[in-house]
């Protein structure tokens, strides 16, 4: 082994799998998603538990959409194993817009009529609750372009014969709040905000969804880890007024909510035994599970390479443990170790069968190279023309693929046409 | 490689190298010294092997054993193979390193420690680059822009410089040793991270009482425990007889001096559990690692 490629080790540093291995190349990385997914409909058609399968990918950022949008396609309903882009959901919105209009001397009316469009409720919501959007974007319309302030426009309202009685507890409610607000009360006015959205706005919401319940299932995330980071910006927040490191002021409340919502947020589940595991290959250290899908195997996705300012040749020589050298620690994620690692995890993880997908060319047709992790693998390579049939409306099946799935149960005799 | 434990020496070494691929680690380094230091007696590694885990559960009536596992979804993943197993786990505690840090500092101390964190650093990070020249200067060299703007590649790049290092007098030495001779960019980039990122670890220990990260707080644990020869754990584990180290891909300096304290000064044993790719690192390196005196000493706290 004296090769000198960038991936040398990684070839090593994969285990024998317990069980068949077949390989689907081809496609984009958006097609090799549906190419994934046809696979687990074919798995749960064959009457295999969805428990009994799981989707890996090293890092779901990217394959997240692609994937859900898949498992749209096959009805099958998703729970992504993931961190939450919080700063894209209702519930941020909703807390981090009151902060900016509580801080604000004056405001413009949009700005204003924002948190009922995100999900304000009062204390004790009538069956009128929620606002409807076009009725707030109604009164926008109407009103002027200026900035004005809070009881400014609670003024304006009544002048204008805005007659409804929501609006104006919104109003009062809003000038209400302290302008300095202690800490206690971070959590007492957002908290409960997300509560009533919790309790009314989640079961509406259920309601209007897909089938495939993607928005419920983004917003419960969404609502639960914002109560959390509320309780933990409540916390902050003491410490900081404690230690002067800033103002008491919404202010402060609100570009910490900006430093949460830009931070990779710990992950949050929605328990839902009926869904279809989509987890990142991390979290597949030292499970069992007799169908994995794994995702993404092609060089510069699984593995990527890491950015580092750390100097090559310094890496290098600690990972050889030269001394005084091998006084210091090699990080993982150097010469993808990590990746490897948590590729490793994976191929254990699968009991019966290990499906691995790779994109070999990207949206802007770029071509992506195999990944270096599966060249010590005893693969059954699937044919990518083989491959684009399984995409297929009539979900024609390779016979490498059907040879590793379990017997179908309803129509044994016809494998596909 | 299941049930192949091998206790202390240099065994593990030897067989981890072997499963590598020896010749590619042999090849790389002809000039490599092997290594006189040997992996502390009362530690186990256990590569890719949980069994040993899974076999210690059982009724009692305070647990035995303590079981780190940094990633909470781990621990969930644990705690349902007992389940799955039907396997009591009284015995066991599940928990993360910095948990156990916390704990035995306020053990010996009055106070709750505080920590920095990533959104509290940010800021801060922010300000101090705009006030302090010697912690801005070198990474502005380095980034070749202002690095008060780019404080997320500062942040990332002191995260690093504290994995590697753990700011340990020897282990910073060590870098400028090996950069001083060299009259390469690389020389003089590592110089520069490594010197603005003590700047601003200095400043940020000028600015707060606090811990100024996770890592940090593991190092007070493990002075706490250097200089109370082990008092703060006995306070707080009387029962624990074996602690376990499980889901780590990297193995930072300041988790291998934690351990060489909890050894030094404790009866306990450690088992180290190692994935399937970065374990033979970790063998291989281990014994240099522990190799240093005065484990968790910082430039800073002048021992």
């Amino acid at each position: 082994m004296s090769s000198q490629s960038p991936h040398s080790g990684l070839t090593e540093a994969v285990p024998s799998p317990n069980c068949p291995v077949v390989e689907l190349p081809g496609g984009t990385p958006a097609q090799e998603a549906r190419s994934a997914m046809a696979v687990a409909a074919e798995l749960l058609a064959r009457e295999v538990p969805v428990r009994d399968i799981v989707i890996v990918a090293r890092n779901l950022d990217h394959y997240e959409g692609p994937l859900t949008r898949a498992a749209i396609r096959h009805e099958i309903p998703p729970t992504v194993w993931t961190q939450l882009q919080i700063g894209e959901t209702e519930p941020f919105r909703l807390c981090r817009t009151l902060c900016a209009l509580f801080d604000a001397e004056s405001v413009p009316m949009w700005l204003l009529l924002r948190p009922p469009a995100n999900g304000w409720l009062p204390p004790n919501p009538t069956a009128d609750w929620p606002f409807d959007v076009a009725t707030l974007q109604e009164i926008c319309h109407h009103a002027p372009d200026d900035n004005r302030s809070k009881a400014d426009w609670q003024k304006w309202l009544t002048f204008a014969s805005v007659d409804d009685e929501r609006l104006a507890e919104y109003l009062s409610w809003v000038i209400d709040q302290p302008a300095e607000p202690a800490p206690g009360d971070v959590e007492e006015i957002l908290g409960e905000l997300l509560d009533r959205y919790r309790e009314r706005l989640l079961p509406r919401q259920k309601e209007r969804d897909s089938p495939a319940l993607l928005d419920t299932e983004r917003t419960v995330r969404a609502v639960e880890r914002m109560t959390e980071l509320v309780d933990r910006m409540e916390a902050k927040y003491a410490n900081w007024l404690e230690t002067n490191r800033a103002s008491k002021s919404w202010e402060t409340v609100g570009r910490m909510c900006d430093s949460f919502a830009s931070q990779r947020a710990g992950r949050r589940e929605h328990g839902n035994a009926r869904a279809l595991d989509i987890v990142e290959a991390n979290d597949t250290w030292e499970r069992a599970v007799p169908y994995v899908i794994a995702v993404g195997l092609a060089d510069g996705i699984w593995p990527t390479q890491q950015q580092s300012l750390f100097p090559a040749s310094l890496r290098q020589e600690i990972l050889e443990g030269a001394h005084p050298l091998d006084t210091l620690a090699p990080s993982a994620t150097w010469d993808e170790i990590r990746e490897a690692d948590q590729f490793a995890d994976t191929v254990q993880a699968a009991t019966d069968a290990l499906v691995v997908t790779r994109p070999t060319r990207s949206h802007d047709g770029t071509s992506f190279e195999r990944s270096p992790l599966l060249e010590g693998l005893d693969v059954e390579q699937v044919d990518p023309g083989a491959v684009a049939a399984l995409r297929s409306a009539d979900r024609q099946l390779p016979p490498e693929l059907a040879g590793v799935l379990p017997e179908e149960r309803s129509n044994p005799t016809e494998v596909g046409p | 490689m299941s049930g192949r434990t091998t206790d202390s020496e240099t065994a593990p070494f030897q067989t981890s190298l072997a499963s590598f691929g020896t010749e590619a680690i042999q090849s790389t380094g002809p000039t490599k010294t092997v290594p006189t230091a040997k992996i502390p007696s009362g530690l186990t590694i256990h590569e890719q092997d949980l069994d040993t885990l899974l076999g210690r559960g059982g009724h009692a009536r305070r647990p035995t054993d303590l079981v780190l596992a940094p990633v909470a979804i781990h621990r969930r993943t644990l705690k349902h193979r007992f389940v799955c197993a039907n396997e009591p786990r009284d015995t066991l505690r599940l928990t993360g390193p910095v948990d156990v840090a916390f704990e035995l500092v306020t053990a010996t101390n009055d106070s709750d420690p505080e920590i920095l964190d990533r959104v509290d650093r940010i800021p801060l990070l922010e300000q101090l680059l705009q006030e302090n020249p010697d912690a801005r200067n070198p990474f502005r060299q380095v980034l070749g822009k202002a690095p008060a703007t780019a404080v997320n590649e500062v942040e990332q790049a002191r995260t690093r410089i504290e994995t590697v290092t753990g700011y340990h007098p020897r282990r910073v030495s060590a870098i400028r040793e090996w950069g001083d001779p060299r009259q390469s960019t690389e020389a003089a980039d590592i110089a520069d991270q490594l010197e603005g990122t003590l700047a601003i670890e200095e400043h940020l220990r000028e600015e707060t009482e606090h811990a100024t990260s996770k890592e940090s707080l593991v190092r007070r644990a493990t002075r706490n425990l250097v200089e109370s020869d082990g008092r703060a754990w006995r306070e707080r584990y009387p029962s624990i007889e074996r602690l376990w180290l499980c889901g780590l891909s990297t193995l930072s300096v300041t988790m291998t001096d934690f351990i060489a304290a909890i050894l030094a000064t404790t009866d306990v044993e450690v088992h180290l559990h190692t994935r399937h790719a970065s374990g033979p690192l970790h063998a291989n390196g281990l014994p240099g690692r522990f190799d240093v005196e005065q484990p968790g000493a910082e430039v800073y706290t002048d021992r």
